[in-house]
């Protein structure tokens, strides 16, 4: 195989070409059409519901009630509210938990899947699955395999000797009900983009190192996680902000019971802001949790951040 | 020149890989069963496994749930707000890897578009759909209530800060060597990003590609609150099995198990581009 | 590649052009009514076409499930979107809706039509508690879903089952009259594997009684049936909270303490189809209070276990229970009221009505629920309808409630299912539960709720208490 060669060239010639719009200006027409969509969606509801997080806002309460300005109170409610407190801390929990076996998991089988000798592409769809088919159906069918008196959970441990199980009412068991399904269905997401990583590695570093003799367990820790790195960080960011927004599982199966065991925060603002109808209190704590994510996320990120922009070439 | 012989650590990674398969697909399999079962042994202690199949759930879904024209919604939405998504977030992104506009913030700052929690939003998007969709030009680009342009732009806006981050990185590993070659051969710098980057960054557009329709495909909460009959998607129609009468398990999972092939039939058609861009990178060696 | 995405763009924009074209309006009127998911809709399809041919006006369906319809239907209210002519309520949202002005009194198109309606043919219980407001009619109601309970009428009379409960409580095994005789026939037929029914030994679990303990809606419709019966109420009549006091403390008490221990452990996260279909399987020797519109579904129990029957009940307390139905009611923001009433009547007039109990479907009118050669012909139908006529006659005479006579009723009844489960399931005591569902509704109604109930006689104490009497049942065919 031959070794792309180049002679040497002076890239600053590049650099000094001439060209209709310079880099920077070129860099910004193509981010444009993206940011635009961005900014009048993005910004647009965050005004808004900064807006009613600031007034009194129930929205069953007549087309005449005013929306009246209360200042912080909304917020102050939030802070106080024990259930809020509580279903954060159990959706932080629920996150950490969730998401850390996904990772393993995920990338452990994209390691599996990338040496394969067969049938890697009929996998990797079949691994699809999962997340391919409609939620709220799949999560109806989890609730009635789940069930404790007619799922098939319960029949299969009763066929092994063990005893049954009362995933979704035993207020012990109902979350990590939970956490299994959402492993079930989010582990293929981390395995697919790291197998995607995985294949797209260059292949040099990696031949250079067989031919210096070096370890499986070497490569690994000096030139596959590091390569990789980018990709895993950024998975598992993407994976923490969806875990907090998980809706749809708890809607299906137990609908935040039993008592307040799998209210997560979506769960219990959906509650505030579309059955209590009341908008205010709703973006309140949306606005909140928005803040200490945005937090958790430019922490995880600005390490990353800071490589991308060194790699980038017209910096 | 790798051994074309069979190790015993081949035999063991392909036996694990299928044991985890099988036990991953399970629920996969109860459901496509459930869509053949009568609906009487359904629900039964302990469950049937072996039984006569029948196709009356089919038969209710499609007739009486009218879900092909869900199918056929939500198949326009997600493909159409995926394909915007690919194109706008291609490019966005590629300006985020190599002229790294507007420093690392304003990729944050898309990012946090996505961190907002779902209920706080709900209201304003259907204030300015509803707004939009009195207006001549939301009329014509389907944007108002109900209509299916609104679920293209809304899931556009979901899944574009999620796909300019997962490119951002794929294009990142291309190494720039290439490029430069490319402009010293004359192209322009698009043409650059069109023959040299995109086929190289293949991959990862096809896997970030897979991922915006399936998230499409599944998106409930605003399908839901935005739509009524007209534009509804999958998700809330399989809510319409939700009745008095009690779940209707056959014909959901009739629905379900429909839905879930043209998922399958997009992740083989992907396939082809990842395997594509994996020879490109055979040949720079 | 670029070929082709240039194809994909010429095909989409095709598509959203058609698509655009397809669903322009035609000239006639059309509208648009807003409901539930299910065999119901598909009656309600059929019938909207016969109307269509009968008066020209089209009739659009858009059916939703249940735990959606109320923030849909709210959501297009408010907004003033005009998009739902005719919409579809619980009990508890209309009191919401009418106090807000969202919805239509419709007494003038009742007087005017009073022929076709026919006003007093409807319960009266189910017009008090899902139409009225204030005293005006602002819906009328069209499928009831008034409880009652189902239990195996074979365990029940099998002389040896009702030898063993003489001689364990010292009564005779019936129809509990009382929820404390409904806990002693619970613990009474909760078995284990090994242990006998009805002279057969057991191979798995057999449970006393199926609830609906799950974080829904129904478990507040339980217990709130037994603190009723007990003279506790959500709301007292100076308009605080209720479920502090000691009724409704031991109703739930008597609910967590004494009728759960002895159902399937499924019922901590279940619904009503999951107690349906622990009885219809085998699983449970009777429900809690449960829904009669459930019958078609609950007799099907005969035909998987042989030789059982499936017998109907009224509560204990009897129609001081409550009665319950969805309604139907025009939307203020409309733009065809005229129209929207004439299906509005029509949907419920005698002659759909008629076709919705041939389906099996509660219908809300008397005259049917009593037409003895309808009922009698179609057992597995339509079996709970004298049931359903004793409990609902009862109801007019001894049913109230404060909590249907607030506008905040809707957003009690939201916030209800997750203090009775933590209680239910043992995460809180039953009295911090309850501590904490007092504070939340303080917080709705403002630390003291404004009862509007004018035009409502309170139940007269002298009232004789209901007994329920079997001769009413309709009877398998041996």
């Amino acid at each position: 195989m031959k070794k792309m060669d180049y002679p040497m060239i002076d890239l600053t010639d590049i650099r000094k070409r001439k060209k209709i719009m310079s880099d920077g200006a070129y860099g910004i027409l193509l981010v444009t059409p993206a940011l635009i969509v961005l900014f009048f969606f993005g910004l647009v509801p965050l005004f808004y519901a900064i807006n009613l997080s600031l007034r009194h806002v129930d929205l069953t309460a007549g087309p005449a009630a005013k929306w009246q300005f209360v200042g912080l109170n909304n917020f102050r409610f939030a802070l106080n509210s024990d259930v809020f407190f509580a279903a954060s801390a159990r959706t932080a929990f629920f996150a950490v938990v969730s998401v850390s076996i996904q990772m393993v998991l995920g990338i452990s089988l994209a390691f599996l899947i990338n040496q394969l000798r067969w049938f890697k592409g009929i996998i990797r769809a079949l691994f699809l699955l999962p997340l391919a088919s409609a939620p709220a159906a799949v999560g109806m069918i989890w609730r009635y395999l789940y069930d404790a008196d007619f799922g098939v959970y319960n029949a299969a441990l009763q066929a092994i000797g063990l005893q049954p199980l009362n995933w979704l009412g035993d207020s012990n068991v109902a979350l990590f009900s939970i956490i299994i399904f959402d492993v079930w269905q989010w582990t293929p997401f981390v395995l697919l983009i790291t197998l995607a990583g995985l294949q797209s590695l260059p292949k040099e570093p990696f031949e250079a190192a067989e031919l210096d003799g070096a370890s499986t367990f070497k490569v690994l820790r000096r030139l596959t996680f590091p390569l990789l790195s980018p990709v895993l960080i950024l998975v598992f960011v993407l994976r923490s902000i969806d875990a907090a927004r998980l809706y749809d599982p708890i809607a299906t199966t137990t609908r935040g019971g039993p008592g307040a065991v799998t209210e997560t925060i979506t769960y219990f603002l959906y509650r505030v802001g579309l059955k209590q109808f009341r908008l205010d209190q709703a973006s309140a704590m949306a606005l909140i949790i928005l803040f200490v994510i945005i937090v958790f996320a430019g922490f995880m990120l600005r390490r990353l951040m800071r490589q991308q922009s060194e790699r980038a070439r017209f910096n | 020149m790798r051994s074309k012989k069979i190790t015993a650590i081949d035999i063991m990674r392909m036996s694990i890989v299928i044991a985890i398969l099988i036990i991953t697909l399970f629920p996969i399999y109860w459901m496509i069963t459930t869509s053949v079962k009568p609906t009487d042994i359904i629900l039964m202690t302990p469950p049937a496994f072996f039984f006569q199949p029948t196709f009356e759930h089919y038969k209710y879904a499609f007739e009486q749930a009218n879900f092909a024209h869900y199918i056929s919604n939500t198949l326009i939405v997600a493909l159409g707000s995926t394909f915007i998504v690919i194109v706008c977030g291609s490019l966005a992104s590629y300006a985020f890897a190599r002229y790294n506009t507007g420093g690392g913030n304003l990729m944050f700052f898309i990012l946090t578009t996505r961190m907002m929690p779902a209920i706080a939003v709900v209201m304003p998007f259907f204030v300015i759909f509803r707004t939009a969709g009195n207006t001549a030009i939301g009329q014509f680009l389907q944007l108002g209530l109900d209509r299916l342009g609104t679920l293209i732009v809304c899931y556009t806006i979901f899944n574009l800060p999620f796909a300019i981050w997962l490119m951002h990185s794929f294009f990142q590993d291309i190494p720039t060597e290439l490029e430069d070659a490319a402009r010293l051969d004359g192209y322009s710098r698009f043409k650059v990003f069109i023959k040299v980057v995109l086929p190289l960054a293949a991959p990862g557009i096809a896997v970030t590609a897979i991922f915006c329709l399936l998230f499409s495909w599944n998106e409930f909460l605003f399908a839901s609150i935005l739509t009524r009959d007209v534009a509804r998607t999958i998700t809330v129609g399989v809510g319409d099995f939700w009745t008095q009468r009690g779940i209707l398990w056959g014909p959901l999972s009739a629905a379900a198990t429909v839905c879930v092939a043209p998922m399958i039939l997009f992740a083989l058609l992907l396939q082809r581009w990842i395997v594509r861009g994996l020879t490109f990178g055979a040949v720079r060696g | 590649m670029k070929i082709i995405f240039k194809v994909f763009l010429v095909v989409l924009l095709l598509v959203v052009l058609t698509a655009n074209v397809s669903a322009a309006s035609s000239e006639k009127v059309t509208v648009t009514w807003a409901t539930l998911a299910g065999f119901y809709t598909d009656w309600a399809k059929t019938l909207a076409k016969e109307f269509t041919d009968k008066t020209g006006i089209d009739v659009r369906i858009i059916e939703m499930d249940l735990p959606t319809m109320y923030e849909k239907e709210v959501l297009d209210i408010v907004g003033n979107t005009g998009a739902y002519d005719i919409i579809t309520w619980n009990v508890s949202w209309k009191s919401e809706w009418a106090n807000a002005g969202y919805i239509y009194p419709l007494d003038d198109f009742i007087k005017r039509d009073a022929a076709e309606v026919q006003i007093d043919d409807i319960a009266p219980a189910l017009l008090n508690v899902s139409g009225l407001w204030r005293g005006k009619i602002y819906g009328l109601p069209y499928y009831t879903f008034t409880p009652g309970q189902f239990y195996r009428a074979d365990l029940f009379e099998d002389s040896e089952e009702k030898a063993a409960f003489k001689a364990e409580f010292g009564y005779e095994l019936d129809i509990p009259k009382t929820y404390d005789q409904m806990a002693d026939i619970a613990k009474f037929f909760r078995r284990k594997p090994g242990d006998t029914l009805m002279g057969q030994v057991l191979t798995k679990d057999f449970y006393g009684i199926g609830l609906m303990a799950g974080r829904y809606n129904h478990i507040f419709d339980e217990i709130m049936t037994i603190a009723w019966t007990m003279g506790g109420d959500v709301i007292n009549d100076d308009g605080t909270s209720g479920v502090t006091d000691k009724p409704f403390l031991d109703a739930v008490t008597l609910y967590v303490n004494e009728l759960l221990p002895y159902a399937p452990p499924g019922s901590l996260s279940g619904g009503y189809d999951f107690v349906i279909g622990q009885f219809n399987t085998g699983l449970i020797a009777m429900t809690g209070p449960m829904y009669l519109d459930q019958w078609p579904n609950a007799v099907k129990v005969e035909k998987n276990i042989p030789g059982s029957e499936a017998g109907i009940a009224g509560l204990p307390g009897g129609g001081k229970t409550w009665a319950g139905a969805f309604s139907l009611g025009i939307a203020k923001s409309t733009k065809n009221v005229e129209e929207a009433w004439q299906f509005l009547k029509w949907i419920t007039g005698q002659e759909a009505q008629r076709k919705f109990a041939e389906g099996g479907g509660s219908t809300t009118r008397m005259s049917i629920l009593n037409d003895k050669s309808f009922y009698m012909s179609r057992r597995e139908q339509a079996g709970h309808f004298p049931v359903l006529v004793n409990v609902l006659e009862d109801s007019a005479k001894n049913w109230y409630t404060n909590y249907i006579h607030i506008p905040q009723a809707a957003k009690i009844y939201e916030e209800a299912p997750a203090w009775l489960s933590a209680a239910a399931s043992g995460t809180m005591t039953i009295e911090a539960a309850m501590a904490g569902f007092t504070k939340a509704i303080n917080q709705i109604i403002g630390g003291k709720a404004t009862i509007y109930n004018e035009g409502f006689l309170k139940p007269a104490a002298s009232n004789k208490p209901y007994v329920f009497d079997p001769s009413v049942q309709l009877r398998k065919q041996k």
